[in-house]
């Protein structure tokens, strides 16, 4: 964003200084043309009249556009400055033509009227000029925008797959495992084929582009099981609707892969384990209308009052991941909003509209 | 003489099995306790007074490192990770001994006989200060904004915000829909705000850099701002102006 700014002040800048030669050779070409045409004489007092008008309109453009612009548009403005430079100018000119500033407003009406018919041209020449400046910067910026929002875009899925799985979870999964191994092996069966779930589900998440959210429920009650095994009964989860029997719309409802499971992990990894009691994570999706709304309540610490997580800040980096992927999938359509649970915890409601394949 | 240990971890399988691996390596040690957080580890350590704690280090509550801090000076410490946390270099440099998990029969080996080997104290303060280096600096700033918006209290991202102004004592969140008041002041929100991100550019006005479309200069050298996804424009007061003079 600041490069844009600095682009359109050094523009401007530039655009000052040739404003300013634009004038210079409009109010020669004037002179000669009256002179020319013998219209004016002498030419000295015709260039000193033409160039006092020029330069008084250029610097009261300059000098006041800033003050006139909050009120009116541009176009509107330039009308009086315009008028203001022309009347300045003529006073200079009879200064220097006659040492009388009021000459060209008395005896001699000639200059008055070809500066107002040449400051007319000038005006619509120099108005259609700034405005096919400003047509053209305007398209620079959205190409700007554009290429921003690409950025974005790539930086999102360079993100998610970076984040997949994190390297501290699978090596604290493998260590239950091969703790249980001896002790509980159907423990550490069900834990190896829950992993499984999981690392295929991440594998397939690069690849597709749609999951029905019952798959995702599995994948996301897949990742809550290993946790589980990890946190014993500090950790507790319920689903709502617990299975999708009554509900095949729901079921087979198209989501974007890996929108619930970060959520969930972010309640679990800064909510609930960082609590020496635990807690519990209940997720449920509903249809309103056509959207779906998914809610992930948790009651784990929650935010705390300076707004950062109470265990480490790390917080929102999940839920950040989460809210530019919706942007980018569903612009506007979708929604991200995070509310405190009473007593303590967090609650997070997705909403997601149908985005047919 | 007999050494006594204790052995903690938030995950009670992994506790079991530690214990059982010490058993199987080293068997004439004894283990007189186990803890599944901070505070139980720190009662027992004062019950028991162990010669060795292995413990975790991410726990709930106090962390194995804070729990470090508080044990007796003559007990040794092992610590236990699942990962190369930045502490792992920390533990290198201090000379203190660590185990990664899962724990292997060499390794653990491996800490048995240097715990054998070596008596007398631990330096654990070059480990503590090696700690607070490596922790120092990290400045968290303020991610999510504890605001009221009817009877709720929502919390914004800082990313969805477009500006703050104040509004007396309070200040008004202000993003792309809705218009949030936080009971607190906006210079107090200021401090927290990270500066890379945030401006403010008024005395009663902080606003996010990300959402200035343009900024117009007037003849008093005051910017009026205009807003990338809202209409407001805001205007700079004079001493705030030098943000975008040399623009």
């Amino acid at each position: 964003m600041g490069n844009l700014l600095q682009v359109s002040a050094i523009k401007r800048q530039k655009r000052g200084w040739r404003e300013f030669f634009y004038t210079t050779f409009f109010c020669l070409a004037i002179a000669w043309l009256l002179d020319f045409f013998d219209i004016t004489s002498p030419l000295t007092a015709t260039l000193i009249v033409s160039l006092s008008i020029g330069w008084s309109i250029h610097l009261a453009f300059h000098l006041l556009s800033g003050l006139v612009d909050n009120f009116l548009s541009a176009y509107v403005a330039a009308i009086p400055l315009t008028a203001v430079g022309l009347s300045v100018g003529l006073l200079i000119a009879g200064t220097l033509v006659a040492g009388s500033p009021l000459l060209f407003f008395q005896d001699n009406y000639s200059s008055l009227v070809l500066g107002v018919f040449f400051g007319i041209v000038g005006l619509v020449i120099f108005t259609t000029r700034a405005h096919l400046i400003e047509v053209k910067t305007q398209l620079a910026q959205a190409q700007i925008k554009r290429q921003e929002q690409e950025k974005l875009q790539l930086e999102t899925e360079l993100k998610l797959l970076q984040a997949q799985i994190e390297p501290h979870f699978l090596f604290n999964t493998l260590s239950n495992v091969i703790g249980l191994v001896h002790t509980k092996p159907l423990e550490a069966e069900q834990t190896l084929i829950n992993l499984t779930t999981l690392l295929r589900s991440s594998l397939r998440r690069t690849r597709e582009q749609s999951v029905t959210l019952a798959e995702e429920f599995t994948i996301v009650k897949a990742y809550l099981d290993i946790q589980k095994i990890r946190m014993q009964g500090r950790l507790n989860y319920t689903f709502s609707p617990e299975n999708f029997a009554d509900n095949p719309d729901l079921k087979s409802w198209p989501l974007a892969p890996l929108l619930v499971q970060p959520i969930v992990e972010n309640s679990v990894m800064h909510g609930i384990d960082p609590a020496e009691s635990g807690g519990s994570i209940h997720v449920d999706a509903k249809l309103v209308g056509s959207n779906l709304h998914i809610t992930i309540t948790d009651t784990g610490l929650g935010i705390c009052q300076d707004g950062l997580s109470k265990e480490s800040g790390g917080m929102g980096t999940g839920l950040s991941n989460v809210r530019s992927r919706l942007k980018t999938l569903y612009g506007d359509a979708a929604s991200l909003t995070v509310t405190e649970n009473k007593p303590t915890g967090v609650i997070v409601t997705l909403l997601i509209p149908r985005k047919e394949q | 003489m007999t050494v006594t240990a204790i052995v903690v971890d938030d995950e009670s399988t992994l506790v079991d099995y530690l214990v059982n691996k010490l058993g199987e390596l080293w068997p004439e040690l004894v283990i007189v306790g186990t803890a599944n957080n901070g505070r139980n580890a720190i009662a027992l350590a004062e019950e028991f007074d162990p010669d060795i704690a292995f413990l975790d280090i991410h726990m709930p509550g106090l962390s194995g490192l804070q729990v470090a801090e508080a044990l007796p000076a003559n007990t040794r410490v092992v610590f236990v990770t699942a990962f190369d946390d930045f502490a792992v270099e920390a533990f290198q440099r201090a000379a203190v001994d660590y185990l990664l998990k899962p724990v292997t029969n060499s390794r653990l080996g491996l800490t048995i006989e240097r715990l054998k080997d070596s008596s007398g104290n631990q330096d654990r303060s070059v480990l503590m200060r090696f700690l607070e280096e490596a922790t120092t600096g990290q400045k968290n700033y303020l991610q999510w904004i504890r605001a009221g918006y009817d009877d709720t209290t929502q919390l914004i991202a800082a990313e969805d915000v477009i500006y703050f102004k104040a509004d007396q004592k309070y200040t008004e969140v202000i993003t792309k829909d809705n218009v949030y008041v936080v009971r607190r002041s906006i210079k107090e929100l200021g401090e927290e705000l990270d500066p890379a991100q945030f401006w403010q550019i008024h005395r009663g006005i902080i606003v996010r850099v990300d959402q200035v479309a343009s900024a117009k200069r007037d003849l008093r050298g005051r910017y009026t701002i205009s807003l990338r996804d809202h209409p407001h424009k805001l205007r700079t007061s004079q001493s705030y102006g030098h943000l975008f003079r040399q623009m």
